[in-house]
């Protein structure tokens, strides 16, 4: 066991969103709501545009958890996260994440990360909990 | 607290996340990394969306649903064109401020039935529409 907390930035993944990859993520993962795709049903909806869906802004984070953790993440990872303001295509979207080693246990440790999608503006519009196992050697 | 009289179960699957449809959904994330294809695995939130997917086929949620909670927990990688199924538990729960939440617990199993992931997805639905 640590006897202290150890922390770091994990790797910030900026990405545009698209209109063009609300479209297509709409059709990859087979959802036909308007709110992302036609702008007049959004706007009816107290949107000022058709908004992304919450996977495909989610999936920028695996990207930096993925990025951070590789294997581990996929193999261990577990993820809470809240959204809270949608992304529009135009906004430039930008990850964050703060991660904290936590004891060995039986060869692992158990990291935890505070993480979260901002806009350009600075808006959370997602924000959560990551944690991951991760093998540490013998030796450590 | 949950509603237990508009509680239900659903079955989804079988179905696999082929080498096509993982490029595709990378694609369209714009998620360049190379780790997948090295090690033939699906990201967790790749299974979630696809589980997702199924869901709403099966359901036919309204428009102007929008999502609001997502959680996962990964058991072991998934395998890119690993048969897997799912199975669901819906909870509607009490309406507020002109929104249904809706609470969907899942499990994805393998062939054999092992856990490969497990998660909660939560979404709003506009009130009076709930399926």
């Amino acid at each position: 066991m640590t006897a202290q907390a150890e922390r770091w930035s994990l790797p910030c993944i900026t990405k545009e969103v698209t209109l063009l990859q609300v479209r297509t993520f709409a059709k990859v993962c087979g959802d036909p709501n308007p709110i992302h795709l036609e702008p007049e049903f959004a706007s009816k909806a107290d949107y000022s545009g058709i908004i992304a869906q919450g996977m495909l802004t989610l999936a920028f984070i695996n990207e930096m958890l993925t990025l951070a953790f590789g294997i581990s993440w996929l193999a261990t990872g577990k993820l809470r996260v809240r959204f809270q303001l949608p992304a529009y295509p135009g906004d430039e979207v930008c990850t964050f994440g703060s991660a904290t080693n936590g004891p060995v246990v039986q060869g692992y440790r158990l990291i935890t990360s505070r993480i979260g999608l901002k806009n350009q503006r600075g808006d959370n519009l997602i924000s959560g909990v990551a944690s991951v196992s991760v093998s540490v050697p013998a030796n450590q | 607290m949950e509603n237990k009289q508009t509680a239900r179960s659903v079955e989804l699957g079988p179905w696999a996340i082929g080498r096509e449809a993982l490029e595709a959904y990378l694609e369209a994330v714009q998620d360049s990394s190379t780790i997948y294809e090295e090690l033939d695995l699906v990201p967790p939130p790749t299974v979630a969306a696809f589980v997702l997917r199924e869901f709403l086929r099966n359901e036919q949620l309204p428009a102007g649903t929008i999502q609001t909670i997502q959680q996962l927990q990964s058991m072991r990688p998934v395998r890119i064109d690993e048969e897997l199924r799912c199975d669901l538990w819906l909870s509607f729960l009490p309406e507020e401020d002109g929104w249904t939440p809706v609470s969907a617990v899942f499990i994805v199993q393998d062939r054999e039935r092992e856990i490969v992931l497990k998660g909660r997805t939560v979404v709003l639905v506009p009130s009076g529409q709930a399926p």
